[in-house]
């Protein structure tokens, strides 16, 4: 992809912290490459301790990083100016305590470095696409999570920028909440707004991510479009058996991908390269009773929980074959 | 500049509205009150026990209200991740440090105001007239007060809020005590010992001279000059603070 084609762009980025009383060395980030194009939305996802918001403080410059580097729009990180074209939202947000969501929009649209006219005709516009009411006059330690939430939204939109990078921005939002923000990453990216965030929440990242990228302990383990692992991940298929017998065999867990209770019943799993065809004689033998073998549609929470797992047996062997080579 | 009176503006509206000091102010304003209740027991010395409690007062309560705000200014920001916000807006990070102290500084000045304005209704209700030593006595607290201000900020750049007033208040009482210390210098035959009272002695900021209620209890006069430099004195080594401050801040990583 061209470097013009592409808002974030990270290079073999590395970032150790030292933790605990002993100072031991925690590796957060090792060597990750990424590369953002311009007006997609990015979903940035892994299991918690993954690195996610270690990149995210990186590309928006709290962090430095121990090697490696970042650029965003082209330009070299650390760049001041640039960041008048970032919009960061972090993580569960807490604002001062004796503000009011205005006053807070005002401050930080002066350190954008706009000018009190346009403040005043953005904040109250702001405000109200955001839910909060213009001229609330409560101080915002007497907001809820949500009402925080919405006014980190609001700061990030004041100068309008072309690149939104929002650390959990589903995190600790109800439904309707987490709805809202769907939504708003919908419009920011019909706005041609590149939109980067990291998510925990798979359902909502797959219905409005163009792109996504897996990281897991610090490393980046696939990255792609959406439709391409949703694609790579359909046609698994999925055996309904009576009862919760099953689930407890071992003969028949070891035939499958995976099993979970469904109700009363056991659900098998079966991997990507299984047909129903290879198990079914298996639990006929054993005397089990099907109530239903579907093909079901992929999704991003397998396609998370199939790359995770595969990196972590592969950390395992890898860990493995490292100690029987170290032996004598 | 506008970022840097921004960081202040919000940093005062924030200090002045917070209950807590308020409260603070208000118990201040108590303890200066009760001047009276010590006058009561003092017979003839009434002025002199009413002038000495009062400004006492002042400059404790200050100096509490400066360190309190001082080392809570940053961590609080960055404990709530109202920084992370702040500081990833086109702004350096050495503004985001002067603009603090800008607005701590404004804050603490408000403060010290309604604390010596206290003062002189007590004094007024009294029927003693404020005298310029009083006044001089006053402008010299609020340069200790701002001083100290400085070493709380420089703290927090890069320790915890316990960790930072911890080393503000041992300061602050070391820098009251360095004429004792110089002293101690001198008398001193291990060399070790007069190494280390030598780097406090030249090191540390001598706070004694921002304290003349003594001189103002007596009515000893206190020399416009003294205030002057002074003044030099707590603004170049409170400048000194929050380049260290800004230098060390705008290295370390916001975790």
């Amino acid at each position: 992809m061209n470097q013009q084609d592409l808002a974030i762009q990270a290079r073999g980025l590395s970032k150790k912290f030292r933790v605990g009383v002993r100072l031991k060395v925690s590796e957060a980030l090792m060597g990750l490459d990424l590369d953002v194009p311009r007006g997609e939305v990015f979903g940035f996802l892994g299991p918690n301790g993954a690195g996610k918001t270690t990149t995210i403080k990186i590309l928006v410059g709290l962090l430095k990083p121990d090697s490696g580097h970042a650029k965003i729009f082209g330009q070299t990180l650390p760049h001041v100016h640039i960041r008048k074209k970032i919009a960061y939202l972090p993580e569960l947000p807490d604002f001062y305590d004796y503000l009011r969501p205005s006053e807070f929009l005002f401050h930080c649209g002066r350190l954008f470095g706009m000018d009190t006219p346009t403040l005043k005709r953005r904040v109250p516009e702001l405000l109200e696409r955001v839910g909060l009411d213009p001229s609330e006059k409560r101080p915002m330690r007497k907001f809820s999570k949500g009402m925080l939430q919405r006014c980190g939204i609001a700061q990030a939109m004041l100068p309008d920028p072309d690149l939104y990078i929002l650390d959990e921005p589903m995190g600790g939002l109800d439904p309707l909440g987490r709805r809202w923000v769907k939504d708003l990453i919908g419009e920011l990216s019909e706005a041609g707004k590149t939109v980067f965030f990291s998510s925990h929440v798979l359902a909502e990242a797959q219905a409005v991510c163009h792109r996504v990228a897996f990281l897991n302990k610090g490393k980046l383990i696939a990255q792609g479009t959406t439709r391409e692992f949703l694609a790579a991940d359909a046609g698994t298929w999925e055996i309904l058996v009576l009862g919760d017998e099953a689930l407890k065999d071992k003969e028949i867990k070891a035939a499958v991908s995976s099993t979970r209770p469904a109700g009363p019943d056991s659900l098998l799993a079966l991997a990507h390269d299984q047909a129903p065809e290879q198990v079914l004689p298996l639990l006929a033998q054993k005397g089990y009773k099907l109530m239903g073998v579907e093909r079901r549609h992929a999704s991003l929470e397998d396609v998370f929980i199939r790359l995770i797992k595969n990196d972590t047996a592969q950390n395992h062997t890898g860990q493995g074959e490292e100690k029987k080579s170290q032996e004598p | 500049m506008r970022a840097i009176l921004s960081v202040a503006a919000t940093a005062f509206r924030e200090s002045i509205r917070n209950k807590t000091m308020l409260a603070i102010v208000l118990l201040a304003v108590g303890f200066i009150i009760s001047a009276l209740l010590l006058a009561e027991l003092a017979l003839d010395q009434r002025t002199r026990v009413i002038l000495d409690w009062g400004l006492f007062c002042v400059s404790a309560f200050g100096v509490l209200l400066s360190i309190l705000i001082g080392v809570s200014q940053v961590q609080k920001e960055l404990r709530r991740k109202n920084l992370y916000v702040i500081l990833t807006k086109p702004i350096y990070r050495w503004q985001y440090i002067f603009g603090k102290y800008l607005g701590l500084g404004a804050t603490l000045l408000v403060e010290l105001g309604v604390l010596s304005a206290a003062l002189i209704a007590l004094l007024a209700f009294e029927g003693i007239a404020p005298s310029q030593l009083l006044f001089q006595s006053l402008v010299l607290a609020l340069l200790e007060i701002l001083l100290v201000a400085a070493m709380a900020v420089f703290f927090s750049s890069f320790s915890s809020p316990y960790l930072s007033g911890v080393f503000t208040f041992s300061i602050f009482v070391v820098g009251r005590s360095l004429p004792v210390l110089e002293k101690l210098m001198d008398k001193t035959q291990n060399a070790a010992a007069y190494a280390l009272l030598k780097v406090l002695v030249w090191g540390l900021p001598d706070l004694s001279e921002f304290n003349k209620a003594t001189r103002v209890v007596h009515k000893l006069p206190i020399g416009w000059d003294h205030v002057g430099i002074s003044a030099a004195y707590a603004f170049g080594y409170s400048a000194v603070l929050l380049l260290l401050s800004a230098l060390i801040f705008s290295r370390r990583d916001i975790t």
